[in-house]
Order: structure tokens, then sequence, then C-alpha cells
């Protein structure tokens, strides 16, 4: 049966995320960050900075009282993040037992699984340069105990992707290196042959020479679909199609489009 | 709400207004004398600007201070601000709101200069016919006086009839009150009564303007007087001969010597009837209105209806956190003009907004729905949609969603719907 959600007071100086450069105005938009953002909350994510956030702002006060009064562990913080949510009616009850559920995982991992997991939040987020901050406070942790060979192989595969996305590519190729020295998978070695085709990197013949013919020219050709693709889609662009037929309307639509990239950008790089 | 303020009954007509005042714990309330002529109560809507002041007069003063050349006068003012017009005072314009700003203004100075306060707690205006127009002069111009949201209402001469009645003694109102009210703008008859058996208690009143009726000026000669005697010696022999009535009550200047020109009629009124002349009736029940808006609930036990009431509960099914609750958009007995609902929801796996109607006479159910489906976000449950919905005439009812966005998760569209339903009264 179809709902409508009545929603509350909108803040008027919002509650901002740093990590994300995020401005929360309202109890629902609170909830929604906290539902999809679990490996991204801090510990002691319920200070004073929130609690006075959800009272003036959003006048909220039995809510940050309740807060005040139960959350002293990191099992109360998640069960006040569970109390939050349901108060707000926001999710569904299938819905909030699946983050009862991301809860309890996350409350099982170790210090460096939460780290990892912080980094591909960010990688989702697109925020590269944050996530190769927290990836790179695992490799600089090789010598922990809880950070075993294949936990560390995929740190580094996941700092090549964070280097590539940024156009770092003779980063992400010795990340991508250490990965397949210790792995020696053909996936791996793929990744590097694409990185050095999008760079000035010369694809080593130590490595050249492990790829059969028939599977480097199949490579070859992925590789240029893949180009012709990624072209294909920038001619479709509503923009270049506005920037062809109606230059008028071009420039406007070309400044909004160059802001929006330019923030996107932004962002990737804190 | 300041109770300790002044609560004011203002009337205002088409060329007077008339005030009627009292404060909370007083039993009646008291008309206002602005003047020591020969009708006090009653103030002219003129207006004049003093020549090289920030200084005001209104009534006779603005005659007067217009007669010994220091300004120009504007009259008619609620004319002006019905056409939206504007007066041109030495070379600067002034719009209609300004010209009833500071009519308002003056007209209420002397009041609370006299009561010996500043402070107002309620004002309810009454007019013959409230439009939307004026009414959003008088808001305009009363915010501008500094008084708060909620502290000022408008309601028709039909509704302050229904107050004043209500408000005397139970065997006064029995059986059917009744009203006629002769002025300039003719002759209205005016009857209240309440049905019990519903729930709750209603006490209804309706107007008419009697066609056969006549202007006080034919008062000024004999056979006037006469004429005006037979007329109303006819229309109370027609209008209440079947009818069971508890009290007539006679208003307007026309009424003001009813004795010495209509004999006959004042005669026929008072066989078995308590008959009544009260000068500022519709002040005083805008008094009585202004003092039952302080209380949260009316205290009075009966849901009020008249023209520009409407006669539907409007109410809309959402979820207030975890829970399912009616959010009541329009209650019936509300004046349409006083319908405003803003809210923001979400929505989730639906594709329109519906509206319960419940007509309040037969309790018969309908439903009003604005669909969603311009909005092309309708799968995404993130999204906040700002609703709008208000009546824009009695009959007609109007909602508008627009699409707010996600704050900075995802933006807004230009996408708003609007739509408007005829919402028919019952006979």
């Amino acid at each position: 049966m179809g709902r409508l959600l009545l929603c509350g007071k909108e803040a008027q100086h919002p509650y901002v995320v740093e990590d994300l450069d995020l401005r929360i105005r309202s109890a629902e938009e609170l909830c929604y960050y906290i539902y999809h953002n679990v490996a991204l909350l801090p510990d002691g994510f319920f200070d004073e900075r929130l609690l006075r956030f959800l009272e003036e702002e959003l006048e909220m006060k039995e809510t940050a009282e309740k807060i005040r009064r139960f959350c002293h562990s990191e099992s109360d913080e998640d069960n006040t993040l569970y109390m939050l949510l349901s108060e707000n009616g926001f999710y569904r009850p299938e819905e909030m037992e699946e983050f009862r559920a991301r809860l309890a995982m996350r409350r099982r991992r170790n210090g460096p699984e939460k780290t990892k997991d912080r980094g591909d939040a960010l990688v989702f987020q697109e925020r590269y340069r944050s996530a190769l901050r927290a990836f790179r406070s695992l490799k600089d942790r090789q010598g922990d105990a809880r950070i075993t060979q294949d936990f560390y192989v995929s740190v580094l595969n996941s700092m090549a992707d964070c280097y590539g996305c940024l156009g770092e590519f003779d980063k992400a190729y010795e990340c991508l290196v250490m990965v397949y020295e210790e792995t020696r998978s053909m996936e791996i070695l793929k990744k590097m042959y694409e990185v050095c085709n999008l760079s000035d990197i010369a694809f080593p013949d130590c490595y050249a020479n492990r790829i059969p013919s028939e599977t480097m020219r199949r490579w070859e050709r992925s590789f240029q679909t893949k180009v012709a693709v990624a072209e294909q889609r920038a001619q479709e662009n509503p923009v270049m199609e506005c920037f062809l037929h109606d230059p008028e309307k071009a420039r406007e639509e070309l400044c909004a489009f160059a802001d929006a990239e330019k923030e996107k950008y932004r962002k990737m790089l804190e | 709400m300041e109770k300790n303020g002044l609560i004011i009954g203002y009337d205002l007509c088409k060329d007077f207004c008339r005030i009627s005042c009292f404060r909370d714990g007083e039993a009646e309330p008291e008309d206002f004398a602005f003047s020591d002529n020969e009708n006090p109560y009653i103030l002219h809507n003129s207006i004049c600007k003093k020549k090289g002041a920030d200084q005001w007069f209104v009534g006779a003063q603005a005659y007067e201070a217009a007669l010994m050349g220091s300004g120009a006068v504007v009259d008619k003012l609620l004319k002006i601000v019905e056409m939206n017009g504007f007066s041109t005072l030495e070379g600067k314009r002034y719009s209609a709101e300004d010209l009833l700003y500071y009519f308002i203004r003056e007209s209420l100075s002397g009041l609370l200069k006299s009561r010996g306060t500043n402070e107002i707690a309620s004002i309810v205006f009454t007019l013959q016919e409230p439009e939307p127009r004026v009414i959003d002069a008088l808001n305009a111009s009363t915010k501008r006086l500094g008084l708060p949201e909620g502290t000022v209402h408008v309601i028709s001469h039909t509704e302050s009839f229904l107050y004043f009645a209500i408000s005397q003694k139970r065997e006064l109102w029995t059986n059917l009150s009744v009203l006629y009210d002769l002025s300039a703008n003719g002759l209205h008859y005016y009857e209240m009564e309440t049905l019990r058996g519903m729930t709750p208690n209603v006490a209804r009143a309706k107007c008419s303007f009697l066609e056969d009726g006549f202007s006080p000026a034919i008062l000024s000669s004999s056979s006037g007087q006469r004429l005006a005697d037979n007329i109303m010696t006819s229309c109370i022999d027609r209008m209440l001969s079947k009818k069971v009535v508890s009290s007539v009550y006679l208003s307007g200047n026309g009424m003001e010597k009813c004795q010495e020109w209509g004999p006959s009629f004042i005669k026929l009124l008072c066989q078995r009837r308590r008959v009544f002349y009260i000068e500022n009736l519709f002040a005083k029940g805008a008094a009585y209105a202004a003092a039952d808006r302080l209380n949260p609930v009316s205290a009075y036990p009966f849901r009020f209806m008249c023209k520009g009431h409407i006669d539907v509960d409007i109410c809309l099914s959402v979820m207030r956190g975890s829970n399912r609750q009616n959010l009541c958009v329009a209650a019936g007995g509300e004046n349409w003009f006083d319908v405003h609902t803003e809210i923001d929801f979400i929505v989730d796996e639906e594709d329109a907004v519906r509206f319960t109607v419940r007509r309040l006479n037969d309790k018969t159910d309908g439903e009003i729905i604005v669909p969603l489906d311009e909005f092309k976000k309708l799968g995404r449950r993130e999204n906040r949609y700002h609703l709008s919905a208000k009546f824009i005439s009695e009959e007609i009812f109007s909602v508008t969603v627009t699409d707010k966005g996600f704050g900075d998760f995802y933006p807004a569209s230009d996408v708003v719907v609007n739509r408007s339903f005829r919402i028919g009264k019952e006979e």
C-alpha cells in the first residue's frame, strides 16, 4: 500500500558532513544519509553538534533527549541509529531489518576492515582522494596482524581504481603491478594493459610475453570498443546536441555543465 | 496571544466603519465613539493627508481638513481596494493597500488611546461580502501595523450576525433570530437558527437582499416614510407570519428612528416577538467572534454555518513517523478564505495525492485525486514535494504540488502540478 510521508521542519542552518561536503537540512535527509552511509559514520556520531542540530534546527527535542539518555557505547550507538530511523518512519520494516543486519555486520568488522569499507564507500561517492587517504592508511599498516595478504591486495586494487579515475595512470599502474606480482591474475594483467594504452606508459615485454597473441588481439579489440563507446556517449551528451543545433542556448547549457563537472571534480579531489 | 489587549470588532462597510471592543473578562463589547457629533459611532471611509507633513486625517476630520485646504480627501476606500486602485497625493502614488493601512491605523489610534493601551489581543473585520482582494489588503495592512499572524480575521456580516445572536440569552435564540438591516446598501434580511440532533449542533445563518427594499434617503419626507412603513409591513407579514421567531433585531442607520416612521410595521413586529434596535450589531458580533478566536477551541457548542463557510471536511491520509493519521486540510464550518494548508511530503509507492471529502450534512464521502505522474521521479522515494491546498472561491478547491528535490542528494525539477476542483454546496 502506498504512503505519503509527512515531512518535518527544514533547517535554516544545515548540518554539514565535511567528508562528503554534504549539507543536511531535514530529518528525512539525515535518515537517508545514515541508511546509505553506514560505513562512513564516524565513531561518536551522536555528538553535541548533531544533537543541537536535532533540537534547534529540526525541533526534535524529545528525540535529542532520548539520544542523550541512552547513547553511551558502540552498541548503544547502533541501537540509537536504529531508533532514529524507526521514529522517522522513512524506511519500511523490511528495510529497517536490513539496516539492522548491516549495523550488526559493521560491529563484527575489525579496524582495518572498517577502514576498507569506509574507503570503498568513498569510492562509491566518487570521493577518490578521501578514499585514497583511507587506503593509504591501511597500506602503511602492512605489518598489522589483522591485515592478511589477500586483504592487502584488495586494498592495492582499490587504490589502483582510484588513481585510474583521477587520471594518475602511473600510480595506478604501480599499484596494479604490485597486485599482479602477488596474484598473477590475467584480469589484473588486462587492467595493466589498458592503463598503459590510456597513458604513455610502455607495456613491458616481460608482461606482454605472458599473454597469448589471440588473447592480446581480443584485449585490443575490447579496448577499442570501450573507446568507441565512450566517444559515442560524449557525442550523445545533450550539451553537445545543444551546441550543434542551438548555439544560442549552448552557452548557457555549457556553463551549467562546466560548473557541474567542476564541482564533481572538486569533490573527487577532496 | 496577548489576552490583556483589546478585543475588537471592526465593521468595514462601503462608506463608513464602526468599532466595538472589550477586554477579556468584560461581559459586553462597548461601541467606540469616534467623535461627539450627531452620529458618533460612525466613521466615514475617507482619508486626507496633510500637505507637507506625514499626518493623516480620517472621517469627518478628513473632510474638514480638505475644506480648510490642508489636503485632498480620498473616500470610498473599500471601492478603491476592490478595484486595486491608487491615489496620487502631493505627487506621491499611494496604493489601495497604503490608503487602507493609514485609515485603519488612524481609526484604531483613537480607540487605543481612549482605552490606555497599545495592545490588540484579537481583531475581527466584518464585511458585507468578503472578497479576496479586500481580505489580502486587510491582512497586509494589519501586518504592517505589527499585528501578529493569528490575531486578525475576516468574517461576513452574516457570520457576524450569527455570533451576535448566539451570544445573547438563550431564550432569544431558542427559535429563529432574525435581523433587518437598512442602510445605503439597501434592505438585508438575516436569519439564524440552531439545528440540534447533529454532532456537533449547528448554528446556521443566511442572508438575503430584499428587492422590494428601499434606500433610507426616502425617509426624509413624510410620503417616503409612509411608503417605507408599508413596504416593511408587507415584508414582515410575508416573511415572518408562518415562522416561530424568538427575537428580531433592527440595525443600520435607516432603522434608527423606525418607531417614528414605521409605527405599523413595528406594531406587527412586536406581536409575540421581542424586538431590539442594535446600532452597531455587526461590529458587536465581530467583537464576540474576536473574543472566541482567543480560545484554542470555540467556546460555543455549535458548528457555525453560513455563506462563505465550507460544508465539507477535507482530509489527507499521511504517515507521521510510523503512525498513519488523517490530516485535516479543511474543516467544515471554516470560512473558505481561511483554508490554507501547506505541507511537505515524500511519496512512497504512490502515484497520486488522494483527499477524502466528507459532506457534513449527510456524512457522504467522496475523493479528490491529484495525480503525480507528471513528476518523473515517482519511482524514487527520496524526493520532497510541497503541497499547498486552499479554496480560491467558496466552491473551488485548489491544490498545487511542487517538486523540492532532496537536498544535496537530488536536485529539484521545475515541474509544478496544479489542479482545481468544484466542491458544490448542498442546498
